[in-house]
C-alpha cells in the first residue's frame, strides 16, 4: 500500500461522487433529455473509474473495459436521441 | 525514474479529475438542459482524456499507447455527435429554456408579423410577441389588403366599398393584435396597406430594416390548395432572406 495507491483509490471515490451527482441530475430530470445526458454522464464517469482502477491494479487489460462502457455509453445517448426526437412526451 | 513516473501519473489523473468533477458539478447545477450538456459534454471529454494519458504514462508500453490513444480518439469523436444528437432532439420538442434567456441579444430585433387575423393566427401572434419580450425588440403587426380582391369587384363604387370595408377589418385585426402585445408588456405598431400581399410585405421588411419576419403556416382544408399555399409560403421567404436582411421564421 503505497502513497500512490491510496491517492488513486481517493481519485476513484471522487469520481464516484461525480456519478452520484449525475444520479441526482438522472432522478430530478425534469425531462427526459436531462436523463439522458445524465446517463451519458454517468457512463464517462465509470469509464473514468475502469481507467483509474486499471493504473490501480496494475494491468492495462481494464483498458479495453473502459473503451466498451464508453461504446456503450454514446450508443444509449444516439438510441435516447432518435427516441425523443420521434416523438415521446417530454 | 518510478517516482518521477507516479507523479506524473498522478498530475495527470489530478487533471482528468478536475474537469470530470466539473463536468457532473456543471450537469447538476446549471439552470437548463442545454446548459447543462455544455457543461457536461465539453469538461468530460478532457477529463477522460487527462485520465487516459495518465494510463499512458503508467505503463508506458505500445500496446497500452494504442489503446489510450483510441480511447481519447474515440471520446474526441463521439461526444459532439451524442451531445449534438440530444440537443437537436430536444430543441425539436421545444424544451423550456431558463428564464434569463435572451435570443438576439447582440441586438434589439426588429420584428414584422404578417397576419390575416381569424382563429388561427392566434398562435402567430404569440410567437412574434413572445420573441418581441425576448429580443425587448420592436413589433410590428401588418394586414395586407389584396388589390388583386378589390379590383375582382365590378366597378369604381364596389371597389371603393370593399375596399373600405377591408380597412375596416384590417385595422380591427391590426388593433386586436396591438392589444395582445400590450397585455404582455410589449408595445406593438401596426400598418394597414394595399397591394399585392407578397410585395407589400418585402417592401416594409426592408423599409423597417427588419431583422426578422414571423410568418404563420398557412392551414387551409383543402389538400390542392394547401400544396399551393405552401409553395408560395417557401418562396416568399426565400425572397425575404434574398432580398432584406431579415430572418425568417414560420410557426404553426
Amino acid at each position: 500500500m503505497t502513497l500512490s495507491h491510496i491517492l488513486l483509490e481517493g481519485a476513484m471515490v471522487v469520481l464516484v461522487g461525480g456519478v452520484m451527482m449525475s444520479v441526482v441530475r438522472l432522478l430530478r430530470g425534469p425531462s427526459i433529455a436531462d436523463r439522458a445526458v445524465a446517463l451519458d454522464q454517468i457512463a464517462v464517469q465509470v469509464v473514468g473509474i475502469v481507467i483509474l482502477y486499471s493504473i490501480r491494479v496494475d494491468d492495462p487489460v481494464y483498458l479495453d473495459a473502459a473503451l466498451v462502457v464508453g461504446l456503450i455509453g454514446f450508443l444509449t445517448t444516439l438510441a435516447f436521441a432518435r427516441y425523443i426526437e420521434r416523438g415521446a412526451k417530454v | 525514474m518510478m517516482i518521477l513516473r507516479d507523479v506524473l501519473t498522478l498530475l495527470l489523473v489530478g487533471g482528468g479529475l478536475f474537469f470530470m468533477l466539473l463536468a457532473a458539478l456543471g450537469l447538476l447545477r446549471m439552470p437548463d438542459l442545454f446548459t447543462r450538456m455544455h457543461a457536461a459534454t465539453k469538461s468530460a471529454t478532457l477529463g477522460i482524456s487527462g485520465i487516459a494519458l495518465a494510463a499512458l504514462v503508467y505503463f508506458g508500453d505500445f500496446a497500452v499507447t494504442t489503446r489510450v490513444g483510441l480511447i481519447i480518439l474515440f471520446f474526441f469523436f463521439t461526444a459532439p455527435v451524442g451531445a449534438h444528437a440530444l440537443a437537436r432532439a430536444a430543441y425539436t420538442c421545444e424544451i423550456e429554456l431558463c428564464p434569463a434567456t435572451r435570443r438576439f441579444d447582440l441586438a434589439q430585433a426588429r420584428i414584422l408579423c404578417p397576419t390575416r387575423g381569424g382563429l388561427p393566427s392566434q398562435a402567430l401572434h404569440e410567437k412574434a410577441i413572445a420573441l418581441a419580450r425576448e429580443s425587448m425588440g420592436e413589433l410590428t403587426f401588418l394586414y395586407v389588403i389584396s388589390r388583386q380582391l378589390v379590383e375582382a369587384a365590378g366597378g369604381q363604387m364596389e371597389a371603393n366599398r370593399v375596399r373600405a370595408e377591408l380597412e375596416t377589418l384590417g385595422r380591427g385585426i391590426v388593433a386586436a393584435a396591438q392589444t395582445q402585445a400590450a397585455t404582455q408588456g410589449v408595445v406593438a405598431h401596426g400598418q394597414v396597406r394595399v397591394g399585392d400581399p407578397r410585395d407589400e410585405i418585402i417592401h416594409l421588411a426592408q423599409e423597417m430594416k427588419a431583422s426578422l419576419v414571423v410568418m404563420g403556416y398557412p392551414e387551409i382544408n383543402q389538400v390542392a390548395e394547401q400544396h399551393v399555399a405552401e409553395d408560395n409560403l417557401w418562396a416568399l421567404a426565400k425572397e425575404l432572406q434574398d432580398k432584406t436582411d431579415a430572418q425568417v421564421v414560420i410557426t404553426r
